[in-house]
């Protein structure tokens, strides 16, 4: 964007005469040259004159283009235009109001303010090629400060600034030499100058800030695009190829795509740099292990989320071991795991479609669920609850705290 | 520690649906689909999927073409997906304004957000895309006969999507869910099939339906409530609330 904006600018000297702009230019300063020669050599009053306005009008044609564009990409210099007129309202004023034969004495009046309306234009036009030059020289980013002054190839030396400076330098010596001592109008002078300058500067200040902030911008879009592409490079891509590899193998192609599923999801709802800090996250982990390693199939759903802390600690892993159980012996059906966290508690359901058992039945010596899962929750204050029948499948409600 | 399984027990399936009388054992009629999706490849397999047994009827990657298809098929059943260019499935449900086909919502994404809007908008279920052609087909059958197919993780949705604190400050009696509710769309949350749920809370089948459809009502009223509130706020409706 920085680029597009630049390119639409007018580049001075090279091929300036394969531009119709330059040529027209170029046909109008040649007849202001010569009717300059025309008037030095005594001719008549009406050759020079022709020329003149020739010329002149040529370079109208050029300039008011150039002013209009101008002043569309850049509304201040009107602003700053209308400063630079106002030497010619200002002087009208006074002259006006403070002398009472103003009226009667018009062209007088004209010729005191022509010369300060020339000045302030020309004040005004060398402020200009300052601030296009300035521009071309904020707009690309990375270049050193000796390069913004000394100019690369794409950006030339600063000759339009130095030509402006030139002309702001001269109207303010011959302003000086117009007003001459009088104070109040040096002042007046001044502080126009001043606003002028203030117009013309401050949103290239502004322009150039925000450019520097979008450049910023971009380059955090671009860090986050490289870090995204890693991660899918490591992850997805890897996955993509092993799957490729066993495409002879349908059990394993689908473990790889849900452990691939399961590691994604993670990664977007941010788990992976916050660490598995909560309830959520610890759950998530335990059925892709489950998933795994034992190649269930598990349905789970979280509702709210709590932080990790000894009692939800102990939540989880009395969720995995039912996991793990539901797995083992109901082999083929769905597991759903359904889990409500909030501030105040959580509960875990863990439920398969399995075959089902009568509690009562369980020998004692195989008591894994008791010792693993009853007895973590009773050590945090929790409780859990094995509700089983034959052909009904098991549920392992889980819980701590109040839920909703 | 497990005893043998009884053989008699029910096919187990990962996917709830309501027991419903007519449906079990009896084949299905042909139903006429349109799948839209904005990922080529995802329509095609879904076509392959259910070629056998229903009749795809058309194709669409975005709303406009949507409607379009939808328009000149008038299908039993639309396959929306939920994320689509140009304003989503949800675009889809507010232009049918639920009028037209059934729609089933398709979805990668697990996330409530993106699930219950369309619920709300008028879809009558949701199965995320990683489902078995099984339990498509068993869904697609579901929401055809007009039943909301309220798989475990949209029961949870929606059982959040109303103790959600802005629930709570909506001024309609009519959204808060009964006691009764509550508890089926837990069993369902937990992954309990309507017939488990009967019998565990000891009502028929039908009620355990009729519980969910007064749910998915509640639902989408408590959206179209919403909806005429903000107008009514806003000044765009005067007069008594449009709400039946």
């Amino acid at each position: 964007m920085n680029t597009s904006e630049t390119i639409e600018l007018p580049r001075p000297a090279r091929g300036a005469f394969a531009d119709p702009v330059g040529r027209v230019t170029a046909i109008a300063g040649a007849l202001l040259v010569t009717a300059l020669g025309l008037a030095l050599g005594d001719g008549g009053a009406t050759a020079p004159l022709a020329v003149t306005g020739a010329g002149a009008v040529l370079g109208l044609f050029v300039l008011v283009p150039r002013g209009v564009q101008a002043a569309r990409r850049h509304p201040a210099l009107l602003f700053g235009a209308a400063i630079a007129a106002s030497p010619v309202a200002l002087i009208a004023f006074v002259g006006f109001f403070g002398d009472g034969r103003a009226f009667m004495d018009l062209p007088s009046i004209v010729a005191r303010l022509l010369p300060l309306s020339i000045v302030a234009l020309a004040a005004m036009g060398g402020l200009v090629l300052v601030a296009e030059d300035l521009r071309v020289r904020l707009g690309p980013a990375g270049l050193t400060p000796w390069q913004r002054i000394t100019g690369t190839p794409d950006t030339p030396a600063p000759w339009r600034a130095v030509a402006g400076l030139a002309l702001v330098g001269l109207s303010a010596i011959l302003a000086l030499g117009f007003v001459g001592a009088n104070g109040g109008d040096l002042v007046v002078l001044f502080v126009l100058a001043a606003g002028a300058l203030m117009f013309v500067m401050t949103p290239l200040l502004i322009a150039g800030f925000a450019r520097a902030d979008r450049a910023r911008v971009d380059g955090a879009r671009e860090d986050e695009r490289r870090r995204v592409a890693a991660h899918l490079h490591d992850s997805v891509l890897q996955t993509l190829a092993l799957v490729q590899r066993q495409a002879h193998d349908p059990a394993a192609v689908s473990r790889l795509a849900r452990r691939q599923e399961h590691e994604l999801r993670a990664w977007m709802a941010g788990e992976v740099e916050l660490g598995s800090e909560t309830l959520g996250a610890a759950l998530r982990a335990a059925v892709a292990d489950v998933e795994d390693d034992e190649g269930a199939l598990v349905e789970l759903t979280v509702l709210g989320d709590r932080r990790l802390d000894r009692a939800t600690e102990a939540l989880a892993a009395a969720a995995r071991e039912a996991l793990r159980n539901a797995a083992r012996h109901a082999a083929g059906s769905p597991i759903f795991v359904f889990c409500q966290a909030s501030a105040d508690g959580a509960e875990v359901f863990v439920r398969d479609e399995g075959p089902g058992f009568e509690l009562s039945s369980v020998p004692t010596e195989r008591r894994g669920v008791r010792d693993s899962i009853v007895g973590r929750m009773a050590a945090v204050g929790g409780s859990a609850v094995v509700e089983s029948r034959f052909g009904e499948g098991t549920e392992i409600a889980l819980r701590i705290g109040v839920v909703g | 520690m497990k005893e043998p399984g009884n053989p008699a027990d029910e096919r187990p399936t990962r996917d709830i649906r309501p027991a419903h009388p007519s449906g079990g054992g009896a084949v299905r009629p042909r139903l006429r689909i349109v799948v839209v999706d904005d990922h080529h490849l995802f329509r095609a397999g879904v076509r392959a999927e259910l070629s056998a047994h229903h009749d795809v009827v058309g194709e669409a990657a975005t709303p406009s073409e949507a409607l379009a298809v939808i328009a000149s098929t008038s299908p039993d059943v639309v396959l929306l997906d939920v994320h689509l260019p140009e304003g989503g499935g949800v675009a889809v449900l507010d232009a049918l304004g639920g009028a037209g086909p059934k729609v089933l919502a398709l979805s990668v994404s697990d996330a409530a957000e993106d699930v219950v809007p369309m619920i709300r908008a008028g879809a009558l279920g949701y199965v995320t895309k990683t489902i078995d052609t099984a339990e498509l087909l068993a869904s697609v059958a579901t929401v055809a006969s007009g039943e909301a197919c309220f798989s475990p993780r949209l029961a949870a949705f929606v059982l959040q999507a109303f103790t959600a604190p802005a629930a709570a400050k909506t001024p309609s009696e009519l959204e808060a869910l009964t006691p009764r509710e509550r508890e089926v769309l837990h069993h369902l949350a937990r992954g309990y099939s309507y017939k488990r749920i009967a019998l565990r809370l000891g009502i028929s089948d039908r009620t355990v339906e009729s519980h969910v459809g007064a749910v998915l009502r509640k639902l989408q009223l408590s959206s179209r409530h919403e909806v005429s509130h903000w107008a009514a706020t806003r000044g765009l409706v005067t007069g008594e609330d449009p709400e039946p």
